[in-house]
């Protein structure tokens, strides 16, 4: 079987996944995504789309590279890849994982700083004179 | 009034036990968005409470947790001048968000080191019906106990 390439994102991460048959070796940017994303909340995203199509992950080596954003980020934008590379390796797959909103990218960005504001949207005190 | 109900949020169930109560009830006890230490906190204190009482730690949290939810409470209403306390039943969710942040409050502010100590110490005295986050809940009982005779006005 030859290498699926997809692209997830989400916030400022960018994830580039490559699937092939293999062993269940999961590579983050060369780590292994447990060593990658030391927080254990967050590594149960990454195998979350195998879980919700039930697909066994020792059947495929996953080698992935991540940029941008934080892990939080950069963790849902390999969930959204990976859910990608399956629905490319069977379209059955497409309906449990949309539900799920795994296919969707999530549109919410950073909202940007406005001039007179010290945030988004906070403004600086108010002085009556 | 709000427009409509508020959509309900979901929950992803917590690593350790699978539970997303667990995750409401570390979502609680975070500060500033830290979510890991927020973990790292409440399964330190499981730790402690598996060590000290040899039981399995999440019915003991389980446990507190329903010592420590109200069912009642009284709410001020004013009718012809004066002022009433109105005792109401709370519902499903506010009586587990009532429980859960009182379980948290009175750990913080028990003597001891570290939180997650306090905590555990908290915990393991709530699921015996002690503690001051139980005491607390009892005190709600008693003023809604009180207060009977103008359940009848409704809020």
């Amino acid at each position: 079987m030859e290498m699926i390439n997809t692209i997830g994102r989400r916030k400022a991460a960018v994830a580039r996944v490559y699937l092939t048959k293999g062993t269940g070796k999961v590579l983050v940017n060369g780590k292994d995504y447990k060593a990658y994303f030391p927080q254990v909340h967050i590594q149960a995203s990454i195998m979350d789309p195998f879980k919700t199509v039930n697909l066994e992950s020792n059947l495929y080596d996953i080698k992935v590279n991540v940029d941008g954003g934080g892990f939080k980020g950069q963790a849902e934008a390999v969930r959204m890849a990976i859910s990608r590379a399956l629905v490319l390796l069977n379209a059955d797959y497409r309906k449990p994982l949309k539900d799920k909103k795994f296919l969707t990218r999530d549109p919410r960005q950073v909202e940007r700083k406005k001039y007179g504001k010290p945030k988004a949207r906070k403004s600086f005190q108010f002085s009556k004179r | 009034m709000r427009k409509r109900k508020p959509k309900p949020r979901v929950l992803i169930p917590d690593p350790r036990y699978n539970d997303t109560l667990v995750t409401q009830f570390v979502n609680n006890l975070m500060w500033q968005g830290k979510k890991s230490t927020a973990y790292r906190l409440f399964y330190d204190a499981m730790d402690i409470i598996q060590e000290r009482t040899q039981k399995d730690p999440h019915q003991v949290w389980k446990d507190a947790l329903n010592n420590a939810m109200p069912q009642v409470q009284v709410k001020a209403r004013r009718i012809g001048g004066a002022t009433f306390q109105i005792p109401q039943e709370i519902n499903a969710n506010r009586k587990l968000s009532m429980g859960m942040k009182w379980l948290i409050r009175f750990a913080r502010e028990r003597s001891g080191k570290g939180f997650a100590e306090k905590l555990a110490a908290e915990l393991i005295a709530a699921s015996k019906g002690e503690g001051a986050a139980v005491k607390r809940k009892e005190d709600t009982h008693r003023m809604a106990e009180a207060n009977r005779a103008f359940a009848h006005f409704r809020v």
